[in-house]
């Protein structure tokens, strides 16, 4: 439980690094948002909706 | 008196032996109770009962389970042959847990079926695995998709209502598309990492776990598996895809504006 937990710690710092230096450069975080938005699974379920 | 006895066991032995190679069909023909070995067991079955030898050398059983493995080395083991403890000992895992935790499986472990009875329609309670399987002594495979949905109908309504079966399919059905969707999806989300496909492959067969999942809680009526080990793990599998590919393609941005020129 430990190892899992110290390793969930070290993924999300390295992720809000990430986010930092983003925003630092051009106050934005740069998201892929058509990753999360596409798919064939994803537009019958919008449909479906 | 005891010399007396023997003799007409080998009498009779020796009477009735020729009826029994004769092949005269699948009655109760009094034969050797063996042990066999699986040659043994072809050397007369394939003359009395050709076609279900046929079926069973064309079935998914033929290359991996002789007749010893599920009916034992003895005649007068049909009832150990019917139990699920002779499927399970191979189809275990998944395939097995997601059969004990339907409800099917409930009422047949609570149930206490009567094994000496033929697999047929209103000999049990609850359907073990033969008894859907293996249906009236089959030796293919009866719930194999390629015979049909009306094969699976029949024997599901035995017990339920012939309009209650044919929804119950059907949701089936909808759920292993839905599934069979995520899966696609999955893969063209991983297809964008990268580094390939192939630095994804971990989360890619736990989409193909979580996809049977799906398709063994619908077969085997098992809403454990349907939900909970299937569609919300499937679910889970997509989100992690996204947020793995989304870090990658977000630091090789960062990476190559952060170059020197």
């Amino acid at each position: 439980m430990d190892r899992a937990l110290v390793k969930i710690q070290f993924e999300a710092k390295a992720l809000r690094a990430l986010g930092t230096a983003e925003q630092a450069r051009d106050e934005r975080r740069s998201d892929p948002g058509d990753l999360w938005l596409a798919g064939p699974y994803t537009e019958a379920n919008r449909a479906g909706n | 008196m005891r010399a007396t006895r023997l003799g007409w066991v080998l009498l009779g032995t020796v009477l009735l032996a020729p009826s029994a190679l004769a092949g005269g069909g699948d009655g109760p023909v009094p034969i050797a109770e063996g042990p066999f070995t699986q040659g043994e067991c072809l050397d007369c079955h394939a003359t009395r009962n050709p076609a279900l030898v046929a079926q069973w050398r064309a079935g998914p059983h033929a290359a991996a389970a002789d007749c010893v493995a599920c009916h034992g080395e003895r005649h007068g083991a049909l009832p150990v042959a019917r139990k699920d403890a002779a499927c399970t000992g191979c189809h275990e895992g998944v395939v097995a847990h997601s059969y004990a935790t339907s409800k099917h499986g409930v009422l047949v472990r609570i149930g206490r079926p009567d094994w000496s009875l033929p697999l047929s329609r209103g000999n049990y309670r609850a359907p073990g695995c033969a008894y859907c399987h293996l249906h009236e002594a089959d030796h293919g495979d009866t719930m194999d998709p390629g015979r049909g949905p009306a094969v699976c109908e029949w024997v599901c309504s035995a017990c339920h209502a012939p309009r209650y079966v044919r929804e119950q399919l059907a949701a089936g059905d909808r759920l292993a598309d839905i599934a069979r969707l995520k899966r696609v999806e999955a893969q063209s989300v991983a297809a964008r990492h990268p580094d390939g496909v192939a630095s994804l492959a971990d989360l890619l067969e736990a989409a193909d776990r979580h996809l049977r999942n799906v398709r063994l809680g619908a077969g085997h009526q098992s809403p454990d598996y349907q939900w909970w080990h299937g569609q919300p793990a499937l679910d889970g599998d997509l989100i992690r895809l996204r947020g793995a590919v989304a870090q990658a393609l977000r630091e090789g941005a960062a990476a190559g504006e952060n170059r020197p020129e």
